[in-house]
């Protein structure tokens, strides 16, 4: 799995799920703060009609952080919204993720756990939005002409 | 404009930010608004602060309501005053609409329209009738969430995997104007940064109407819909979900998803009855919203359409039509602040009003005795 992978993951998992597959870690990593979490905003860009030219919808808040890992292993996180545990959990998942490498270890089975459980929410989502799927009829009411009489 | 300096008043000041904080409380026996229940509960409100307020966090906007006592133009205003104390990480990628996990989406212009049309979570079919079944505490049975079960069961995932292509996809290319990318590179405007400039691309366009206020787009482009500038619009497209939001992140070299926003999306084409040199076609409008926003996302496209009067050669006839007079009027924060500010003392201002007015009376009677 590429790093890009595992950090969207990370980013679209809730704060309660990211802080619940840390606690279930059986090791916690001792880490330093190379640079604490902190709050911004990135300006989202859109593009006009969909696929047309790119123009600024607005600001998103975004949360950022770095911290290195006992082995030396550097993990980041930017993550939208203000929640510094949160984006100092993803750092620590990406450290972790990247010191494990191609090895199937803790934090590996961690990131399934939050895929799954990303791809749940999503399901179910997008079942609940299928309910309520409509085809409209349309019937023009009107009387056919009469037929001219012999 | 001649600004006066005012002193005084710091007591009566202090003692109205307590009387505020009291008015806002609300009666001691009943419990305090929790943040969850607005962001929860006011969805609409808190989307909206986030659209004029140009800054997406839920939390925060609904914290903004609870502030302003659910003054929506109060709270966008907080917003706004406390994006300027963030510092700015960069811009994200295009986000991809195409892509949206979408919780709502109607097709006006087709039938049967790939990924089909949903209906979502709307007020369009409901009868409008005060719910008192809400008055009573706790959930009404037959509203509890999460307990929607389709009417025809299809096996997991089917429906849901069929690509939801573009409706305006559907139209003949050559009755439609093409959709341009524009070159890479070119910077883009942004208001947040450098002021208005006229005539404004369409990229300054659409992020004025973003942000601006939802009432004022609302019923400019309701004025073309009744004849003030008319230009026949169709939705063709109008779907609420979330999106991904991507950024490159400079330790990685590559664009990275950092989570996913709300957004509404509304594509309209419009019957344009062309000229001596231009066919009859159906031209495009564009509007894409923070949040849960489909009245404002339509006006915004119909706004957006019936901006581009210079651009396609035609006459600007209407208020709709000027971009001058709508992106200068749209913004909420400017024109309740302008408007506002009349409430401020205007003794010298006034005085002089009344001096100028005496002396034109004294001339006009000078005049007359001539």
């Amino acid at each position: 799995m590429q790093r890009r992978e595992w950090m969207q993951v990370l980013a679209l998992s809730t704060p309660d799920e990211l802080d619940r597959v840390w606690t279930g870690l059986e090791r916690k990593p001792a880490f330093a703060w190379l640079v604490v979490p902190h709050f911004g905003a990135v300006m989202v860009r859109a593009r006009a009609d969909g696929s047309g030219r790119p123009f600024n919808l607005g600001e998103v808040t975004v949360t950022r952080c770095s911290l290195r890992l006992e082995s030396g292993m550097v993990g980041i996180a930017c993550l939208t919204g203000r929640h510094k545990r949160r984006a100092a959990l993803a750092a620590a998942f990406d450290a972790l993720l990247q010191e494990e490498g191609p090895v199937r270890g803790p934090a590996r089975r961690s990131l399934d756990v939050l895929q799954g459980r990303g791809a749940a929410r999503r399901r179910a989502l997008a079942d609940a939005a299928q309910t309520s799927r409509v085809t409209f009829d349309m019937r023009i009411a009107c009387t056919p002409p009469k037929p001219p009489e012999a | 404009m001649t600004f006066t300096a005012i002193r005084g008043g710091e007591v009566a000041i202090a003692a109205s930010h307590k009387l505020l904080a009291r008015k806002r409380r609300g009666s001691a026996h009943v419990a305090d608004l929790a943040l969850d229940g607005v962001e929860g509960q006011l969805g609409l409100a808190v989307d909206r602060v986030m659209a004029e307020g140009g800054l997406h966090d839920p939390r925060l906007a609904a914290l903004a309501l609870k502030q302003a006592q659910g003054d929506c133009v109060e709270a966008a205003f907080l917003l706004r005053a406390f994006r300027t104390t963030l510092p700015r990480f960069g811009a994200t990628e295009p986000i991809r609409t195409d892509d949206m996990a979408v919780t709502r989406r109607v097709a006006t212009t087709h039938k049967d329209v790939p990924g089909g049309q949903l209906l979502g979570p709307t007020y369009d079919y409901t009868h409008r009738l005060i719910d008192f079944a809400l008055l009573a505490e706790g959930d009404c049975p037959d509203d509890r969430p999460g307990e929607c079960t389709p009417r025809e069961p299809a096996p997991p995932g089917t429906m849901a995997s069929e690509p939801m292509v573009r409706a305006d996809t559907l139209i003949e290319l050559d009755l439609l104007e093409a959709i341009d990318p524009g070159p890479a590179g070119v910077p883009v405007a942004d208001l947040t940064r450098e002021p208005q400039s006229l005539p404004a691309g369409r990229d300054q366009r659409l992020q004025n109407l973003a942000r601006g206020d939802e009432g004022f787009l609302v019923g400019l482009a309701y004025s073309t819909m009744r004849g003030f500038g008319r230009n026949h619009p169709f939705v063709a497209d109008l779907r609420c979900g979330v999106v991904a939001v991507e950024l490159v992140l400079p330790e990685i070299g590559e664009a990275v998803v950092i989570g996913e926003i709300a957004v509404t999306e509304c594509s309209t084409v419009h019957a344009d009855l062309g000229h001596e040199s231009r066919d009859p076609k159906l031209t495009r409008g564009y509007g894409l919203v923070f949040g849960l926003g489909e009245r404002k996302a339509i006006a915004m496209a119909i706004l957006d359409r019936s901006l581009r009067c210079r651009e396609l050669g035609d006459p600007v006839l209407f208020p709709a039509q000027d971009e001058e007079f709508v992106l200068s009027h749209s913004d909420n924060v400017d024109a309740s602040g302008l408007v506002q500010h009349l409430k401020l003392p205007h003794y010298v201002d006034f005085q002089a009003a009344v001096l100028m007015l005496r002396a034109m009376r004294t001339e006009r009677t000078g005049e007359a005795r001539r």
